[in-house]
């Protein structure tokens, strides 16, 4: 057990992220590091993959991890609110379904953090598939979780990403003296290029907000002062 | 700041902490990159991470051969492999670009074997603290990206050649007026008088930026802090602070020199 922002359970092969009723529906921040690469083509470590605003919400047996609007936004309740939220439309990240009866005394739910995260969550096969035309798929076989930290306004997470391909398609085949199409080269620095790893970092922090000290004022944009 | 130690019980990635780091590629992919991660509800900045590729160490000594036998070297792959990082559908960065250091890279090798020609120890103390210097210029670029500063591409125009070779002044006022220019090395012809080869001090217009930015000011709520504000930005005529930035360099009709 690791308690902090949210508290997590360990078994061999799963981790379990504990909800508690007021952390449903409240806004958290979803940062994505991806920590390694491969050293070529742009997919270099230490890169910051992407980061949005998301909540926990209840649907039925299930909890989704819901992307909430951020480009369209207005209060809640208010007319300009409803006109946004029936104009445009949230995200749905990942869903998976409550592992428990809610707890006892606390009436906090269990899920299963793995079929959120040890999942495509960057996308990361398509843009693999983009750079290199080899048709790598998320392989949740043999992905797993790493290193687990939580804190009091951030938990930790690392995921071991395998990414597979069971070949590089065939150059077409041309009649003689037709210049071939260009196709982009293999991975060079992996040993076997149908296999490839990428460890993920997530940060799962809290906003400033009701009960959270705020110490972030927005200053109106300068003309010239940048 | 200081340096993480190898048994830290902290990592770059947790969101609390912001740092400066290292990652390598084969071959060097020959850049620095100053992202920052965003609240978009508020616009806070709440974690920033610069990262360096190692090889920016080594470039200059080994590229002297890569210049002198162009034969030698018939790809450079910082020319043709991008060095943007992939960003999940999901991401909230503002695009903004930065393409200084794939530039300052070629600039100043080219600086560096000048020099090296001229009679520069490519190993000796000089061509180390040129070395030194030249990531000094791009870490305080990429830590203004960081801050939420934006390209200044007027800076450079605050000091004339000459004053650029004065090495008291640029100690002073900085090579440039901005951290945040491109800025090329500063190489005089040979025998004429030699300031500073790289920006190290922080210019006038990056002081000025930063005070507007994050200067505390005792106030209740932000439109309190207004006056205070305006005070600064009513230094916005001033020579020294002089401010173009990318969408003024585009040849459009907010261009430095439209037409």
């Amino acid at each position: 057990m690791i308690k902090g922002l949210f508290t997590l359970y360990k078994t061999e092969d799963k981790v379990f992220l504990e909800i508690q009723p007021d952390q449903f529906d409240k806004m958290y921040m979803f940062s994505l590091t991806c920590e390694s690469g491969l050293g070529e083509w742009g997919f270099y470590a230490d890169s910051y993959c992407g980061e949005t605003p998301f909540v926990f919400h209840k649907e039925g047996k299930n909890v989704q991890v819901i992307l909430k609007n951020t480009r369209f936004a207005a209060e809640d309740n208010s007319p300009m609110g409803r006109a946004v939220a029936h104009s445009f439309s949230d995200s749905i990240l990942g869903s998976t379904k409550r592992e428990s009866q809610p707890h006892p005394e606390r009436k906090s739910e269990l899920i299963d953090l793995g079929a959120i995260l040890l999942t495509d969550v960057p996308m990361m096969a398509y843009q693999l598939n983009d750079v290199f035309r080899i048709a790598y798929r998320y392989d949740a076989k043999n992905s797993n979780f790493g290193m687990l930290k939580a804190f009091d306004r951030n938990i930790e997470i690392e995921t071991v990403n395998h990414f597979a391909a069971e070949q590089p398609p065939l150059p077409p085949l041309l009649p003689p003296g037709v210049p071939p199409p260009p196709s982009p080269q293999p991975p060079r620095n992996v040993p076997d290029i149908r296999s490839v790893l990428f460890h993920f970092r997530y940060s799962i922090s809290e906003l400033p907000g009701p009960g959270v000290p705020c110490t972030f004022g927005r200053r109106p944009r300068g003309t010239a002062a940048g | 700041m200081g340096q993480q130690p190898d048994n830290a019980d902290w990592d770059p990635a947790d969101v609390r902490y912001s740092t400066l780091r290292w990652f390598a590629g084969y071959p060097d992919p020959g850049f620095a990159e100053g992202p920052s991660r965003v609240n978009p509800l508020t616009g806070e900045i709440y974690d920033a991470d610069i990262r360096f590729d190692a090889g920016m160490t080594r470039f200059f000594r080994r590229e002297i051969n890569e210049y002198v036998n162009p034969a030698g070297t018939p790809w450079m792959p910082w020319m043709e492999e991008p060095r943007k990082p992939f960003l999940a559908p999901w991401h909230n960065r503002p695009a903004e670009f930065c393409d200084l250091v794939g530039g300052a890279v070629r600039d100043a090798e080219f600086a560096f074997d000048l020099l090296t020609a001229r009679g520069m120890d490519p190993q000796g103390p000089e061509a180390n603290q040129f070395v030194h210097d030249y990531l000094v210029e791009i870490a305080a670029h990429e830590v203004g990206h960081t801050l939420g500063l934006r390209h200044n591409f007027r800076a450079s125009t605050i000091h004339t050649l000459e004053q650029a070779q004065d090495a008291t002044l640029t100690a002073k006022e900085g090579l440039t007026g901005s951290v945040m220019d491109y800025i090329p090395t500063n190489i005089s012809t040979e025998g004429q008088k030699q300031g500073p080869y790289h920006q190290t001090t922080l210019g006038p217009y990056d002081y000025w930026a930063i005070e507007y930015a994050y200067k505390p000011i005792a106030a209740n709520t932000p439109d309190e802090e207004l006056p205070e504000l305006a005070k600064i930005a009513s230094r916005a005529a001033e020579p020294q602070l002089a401010y173009d930035t990318d969408e003024e360099r585009g040849g459009g009709p907010f261009d430095m020199d439209p037409g």
